[in-house]
Formats: structure tokens, C-alpha cells, sequence
């Protein structure tokens, strides 16, 4: 038996083109923070290897330990889906590709914001923000073409990967622990 | 269904993995060579934005 699609038709295709606007707004919300960051190293100065092997060492702690990391609190409103499916998919997708703007997902951020104004060069900045836009882009990527082929609701199983995605704390421990001895080391 | 007991013993495991993760972290960064480093950072972004993926 063949397992037809729960989201079908124009539905599937706002579906598609909501994933598609979020993705494109995500990446260009990163982009727009890498740019400021080049130009604030360009304009003031680098941080320096080990001003940011200080703030990798402060984020793993503070990720190790989960302590509580200022930042935003500011929610994208619900009232903006009255913008249309679409449009609020983007907006949504701005907001958390500059990473800043809405509720800070891990103090790790902080880390890679620092590592990204350390960059010696631009197209490093943007690495690395742009594959963090991807990384958290993905999922949605992911669940709309799982839908599009038919075979689960674009929802089905978020908890269960949700759980998995918030496993990912220890390799962000390991990675900022690494680069904090690794760049005093230098 | 999970009893309060065992969420307990889960969640302090995983804070012994956590406090493991980051010795570990930082033995390996004394063996970790320069080249290596822009790769970690991409590494460490993409852990950053698959943790903090969220529904829209």
C-alpha cells in the first residue's frame, strides 16, 4: 500500500513555500549579522585568539552547568501569521537567523558570534554563520520534504527530535572546551 | 511512561555526561593543531543551529 500524503494539493504547496521562505529568510537573517560583525572588525578591531578562547571557555561552563545566559526575550508575535502563511514563515525565519533577535538558544551563540568577529577573514564570518543558519533551517527543510514524499504529517514526530536536537548540548561542551585550550595553546 | 525516579537518574546522567564532555573537550583541544580550528568553529555552528531549530 502506498501511504498518501496528509498535507496535499495548495496546502502542500503553501507548505513548501512557507519551508522555502523560512530557509531563505534564516540564511539571510545570519548573513545580515555577519556583515555587522566583518564591519565591526573592520571598523574597531578583531577580538583576539585569546579574548575568544575566554568566551568559548564561558560559554561551555555556562552550557556544562546551564546556567541562564542574558539575551533577547522578545518573541515573534503570533498576531503576525494574520500576514499570511508565507510572509510570517520569513519574518520568523529573519528573526531567528540573526540568532540575537528572539529567545538566545544556547550560550554557545555567544561563542560563535565571537569566533565569527575573530574571523581573519570575511568569508570565514559567513561561514560560519551561514552554516549555522543551515543547521537550524534544516529540520525544516527536512520535515516538509518527509511530507511532500508522502509519508508523515510535517508535525509527526517533532518531540521525538526535538529531544535528539537538545541532546546536541555535549557536543557543543566538547567543541567550546576544544577551541578555548586549543586557541591558548596558539 | 517515565516515573519521577527515573527522569531523576536520567537527568543526572546526562549532567555527569555534560561535566565529562567538557574534560574531554579540553584534553582534546591540547592535542587539537591549528589547521584544525576553522573547522571546529564550523562544527561547533552547526551543533549550535540544529540544537536551536524551532517550528515556525
Amino acid at each position: 500500500m502506498v501511504a498518501r500524503p496528509l498535507v496535499q494539493g495548495a496546502q502542500l504547496m503553501r507548505t513548501v513555500a512557507a519551508a522555502a521562505a523560512h530557509t531563505v529568510a534564516l540564511l539571510a537573517g545570519s548573513a545580515a549579522v555577519a556583515a555587522a560583525l566583518v564591519l565591526s572588525a573592520r571598523v574597531a578591531a578583531h577580538l583576539p585568539a585569546h579574548g575568544l578562547a575566554v568566551v568559548c571557555a564561558l560559554a561551555a561552563v555556562a552550557v556544562a552547568a546551564r546556567v541562564p545566559v542574558p539575551g533577547s526575550r522578545w518573541m515573534v508575535p503570533r498576531e503576525w501569521a494574520r500576514i499570511g502563511t508565507v510572509a510570517y514563515s520569513a519574518a520568523f525565519g529573519l528573526a531567528l537567523g540573526t540568532g540575537v533577535m528572539t529567545l538566545l538558544p544556547s550560550a554557545a551563540l555567544y561563542a560563535l558570534l565571537a569566533a565569527a568577529q575573530a574571523a581573519p577573514v570575511a568569508w570565514q564570518a559567513f561561514a560560519l554563520l551561514l552554516c549555522f543558519a543551515a543547521a537550524r533551517a534544516a529540520l525544516v527543510v527536512f520535515l516538509t520534504a518527509r511530507s511532500a514524499g508522502g509519508r508523515l504529517h510535517p508535525v509527526a514526530g517533532l518531540d521525538r527530535l526535538r529531544d535528539r536536537m537538545a541532546g546536541l548540548d555535549v557536543a557543543e561542551i566538547v567543541l567550546l572546551a576544544g577551541l578555548s585550550v586549543a586557541l591558548l595553546r596558539f | 511512561m517515565s516515573t519521577p525516579g527515573a527522569i531523576a537518574l536520567s537527568q543526572r546522567r546526562h549532567q555527569q555526561l555534560r561535566a565529562l564532555a567538557l574534560l574531554a573537550g579540553a584534553a582534546a583541544g591540547m592535542a587539537l593543531p591549528r589547521t584544525a580550528v576553522p573547522a571546529t568553529a564550523l562544527a561547533l555552528a552547526l551543533a549550535v543551529g540544529l540544537r536551536s531549530w524551532h517550528k515556525p
